[in-house]
């Protein structure tokens, strides 16, 4: 099990190595869609616009994930060969879909976190003589964020891997 | 040892022969469609309609992939863009081998084919014949007794397919039961087993009146 899990480590790692910019490009894109919602959400305090945001998620993923299954077709069809389980090469795919997701994730939510507190703390007692209503941007937001993201990444890499025959 | 008894399945009717244990033998077909579909059987990838195909050995279980028989396809099928050395340890990554003393097997098993000197190559460097023995090289990762070869010398020219015929005979010198699927003829060659598929596929038609 251990031994599986390290080779699979290894693979996500020479696969993230070969896509680099890719990846970054991916990150980058999915932090700004994710602050984008956010504001968009506080500002019209509307929520079914929050909906939309599985849906581009999606569509990001799929162009992402799609990108590294090219990458790496030669070892899938290595693995179809040899008649070894598909999970050698699922696996690395989706840990490699799922770590730039939480990464995302995780640097919105500090960014709104950091710009909230500004906001709170300096500005709003300043320009506004008032002090802050409370933590809108809390943690059961990151948690709610986190289970989409999981539910979106994994929809989507179950579509493709079903489109290419790994599933 | 494997025995192929009154096969049907597709264009092969009434295929019968057998090959022994360490033995070198050389299928020959002039169909393609015949090779590929032998091969399919042989590994398990496709049951026969009827007949019986049946490895007396004790670990094989044609189809797995720890199973006892290494396969070489005609195709190349190892990863370009790595070096020899990175393809044979994902080999053994997806064929979950063990890993201690790896570099000790792998060295052990590039030397076997004659490979040691450009293990630091990738794959799109090699020559033909080297990707050849690159694949000969990740079939017997696993000390297979058997291994099952499709055309492996198609795209190789006389003198590199006798060096291949002679690595094969090294191999059989290490007991491992060799298979060879071709459509070429095999000339010259008298310590190979030569079994003409036609001939097998008609046998039942000429040994009738017997």
């Amino acid at each position: 099990m251990l031994k599986g899990f390290k080779f699979i480590l290894a693979e996500a790692f020479k696969l993230f190595n070969k896509g680099r910019q890719k990846s970054i490009f991916f990150l980058i894109t999915l932090i700004l869609s994710q602050l984008f919602f956010i504001i968009l959400f506080f500002a019209s305090s509307r929520p079914f616009l929050l909906l939309l945001f599985p849906v581009l998620l999606m569509i990001i993923n799929i162009k992402y994930i799609n990108y590294y299954i090219q990458c790496y077709r030669a070892e899938i069809k290595l693995v179809e060969k040899l008649n070894c389980k598909p999970s050698f090469v699922r696996y690395p795919l989706l840990l490699i879909t799922f770590i730039p997701n939480i990464m995302a994730l995780f640097m919105t939510y500090i960014t709104v976190k950091v710009f909230y507190s500004f906001y709170a703390n300096c500005l709003s007692p300043v320009l506004f003589h008032s002090s802050p209503l409370g933590d809108i941007f809390d943690a059961s937001i990151l948690a709610f964020f986190l289970l989409l993201i999981i539910v979106v990444v994994i929809l989507s890499d179950f579509y493709l891997f079903l489109k290419h025959g790994i599933g | 040892m494997l025995i192929v008894q009154q096969v049907n399945k597709g264009i092969i009717k009434d295929l019968n022969f057998h090959i022994n244990y360490g033995e070198l033998a050389y299928l020959h077909s002039k169909n393609t469609r015949v090779i590929d579909e032998l091969l399919k059987l042989l590994v398990g990838i496709t049951a026969p309609e009827s007949g019986i195909i049946s490895w007396l050995h004790s670990r094989e279980k044609p189809g797995c992939p720890d199973c006892d028989i290494g396969i070489v396809f005609k195709e190349n099928i190892l990863i370009p863009d790595r070096t020899l050395l990175e393809n044979l340890y994902y080999v053994m990554g997806i064929k979950m081998l063990d890993m201690n003393y790896s570099q000790t097997r792998l060295k052990r098993i590039l030397n076997v084919v004659d490979l040691l000197y450009c293990r630091k190559k990738r794959l799109q460097e090699l020559l033909p014949h080297q990707q050849v023995r690159a694949n000969i090289a990740q079939a017997i990762l696993n000390y297979p007794s058997t291994i099952i070869l499709n055309e492996p010398t198609y795209q190789l020219d006389q003198v590199n397919t006798q060096a291949i015929f002679s690595l094969l005979r090294e191999l059989n010198k290490l007991s491992m039961t060799i298979i060879l699927l071709s459509t070429k003829s095999l000339f010259g060659n008298k310590e190979i087993r030569f079994i003409n598929i036609n001939q097998c596929l008609d046998s039942r038609k000429k040994g009738f009146y017997a």
